[in-house]
């Protein structure tokens, strides 16, 4: 395994970690401007993107733009799934308090008195 | 504690304190068979019509009971909460008895259910259908399967000795349910609830009940499949 690989691994773990914690928008923010910048260097200046894959011993620049195009996707599915689940649980809120705000009584006068 | 045990048991027990919850979806066809066998009795019955695209809710309210409606589909763990948020606030419930609308359960069921807590032993009482022998004669064997792995799950994640951890019929104090909320809204609040129950060391028991395999509570039961989901839920649902 060589270093970078360790380092990919490393990052998406922790990465996973971070989404689930922080609630902060500025670090994705931060995050998704850092990914536009690099595109844009990368589109400039194609060979930088294998001087820098041969630097960390992946190869091929091609390898590692897939990489940082994997990792990037993962933190963009899991900041949106942890954004849906906390939506999720205001809805459920507000469909129960609304439920619970208006109760309906069903034939409250025959069979049996109702208190 | 035995004095109070004892003043407990004097004390006789007020049937429209018992509250019955019922959480119903799509069920007007068996809703009105189970709000008929409670015909007879004085529990308090609360439906949760968890937005039903049937006519759940009209053959409800032909009956004397509470209905509280979800504006859309949430799911059975989060009709059952709202019952409970429900039943706590507005009402003077001393036992909660949850019950399944499909038809499943056995009203008579319910005084067994409720004779350990009255009797101030425990704090929840769990219905099991594999304590009877006998009892899951109508089952076919891949439900068994899944219910008994769904079982093992549960034994070695929450660390509690259940025989039956996917059975709707359960009977809490009311001091019990101010403790649990459920925040799984599907199917997953099952081994929630146990999960709570250790969590906050409450006593509870298990009580052998009937449960009656019906071609429409087999045709309206959980797929095998969405034990699946009920396993993914729990362990990357949490928020």
């Amino acid at each position: 395994m060589s270093f970078f690989q360790i380092l990919i691994t490393i990052s998406i773990l922790l990465l996973l970690v971070l989404i689930n914690r922080s609630r902060a928008i500025l670090f994705e923010r931060m995050l998704f401007l850092l990914i536009t910048l690099g595109g844009v260097y990368f589109v400039i200046f194609p060979e930088s993107a294998s001087r820098i894959a041969t630097m960390v011993g992946i190869g091929r620049g091609a390898d590692l733009v897939f990489y940082l195009f994997i990792i990037f996707s993962w933190f963009w599915f899991t900041s949106t799934s942890a954004k849906m689940r906390r939506t999720d649980r205001k809805l459920t809120e507000m469909v129960r308090a609304n439920a619970v705000a208006n109760p309906v009584f069903g034939m409250p006068t025959i069979a049996k008195k109702f208190r | 504690m035995n004095e109070k045990v004892t003043r407990a048991n004097k004390r006789t027990l007020n049937l429209s304190q018992v509250w019955i919850v019922i959480p119903a979806y799509n069920e007007e066809e068996s809703i009105g068979i189970v709000l008929d066998q409670f015909i007879d009795k004085d529990y308090s019955i609360l439906v949760i019509d968890d937005c039903s695209k049937d006519k759940t809710s009209e053959v409800t309210l032909k009956y004397p009971v509470t209905l509280l409606k979800h504006m859309i589909n949430l799911g059975q763990g989060a009709a059952l909460q709202t019952g409970f948020d429900y039943i706590v606030q507005h009402t003077n419930a001393k036992y909660v008895v949850t019950f399944d609308s499909d038809g499943q359960h056995d009203v008579e069921d319910i005084p067994k259910i409720l004779a350990p807590l009255t009797s101030g032993q425990y704090d929840a009482a769990l219905g099991s259908r594999f304590l009877k022998p006998g009892n899951v004669d109508g089952i076919p064997w891949i439900k068994l399967f899944t219910l008994k792995a769904g079982v093992l799950f549960t034994r070695i994640s929450t660390g509690l000795k259940v025989t039956d951890t996917h059975n709707g019929f359960r009977a809490f104090t009311i001091e019990t349910l101010r403790k649990i909320h459920i925040n799984q809204n599907r199917m997953a609040h099952a081994s929630e609830i146990l999960t709570q129950i250790a969590q906050n060391k409450l006593g509870y028991c298990e009580v052998p009940v009937t449960i009656r395999y019906t071609e429409y509570s087999k045709k309206k039961g959980q797929s095998i499949f969405n034990s699946l989901n009920i396993l993914w839920d729990l362990l990357f649902g949490r928020d």
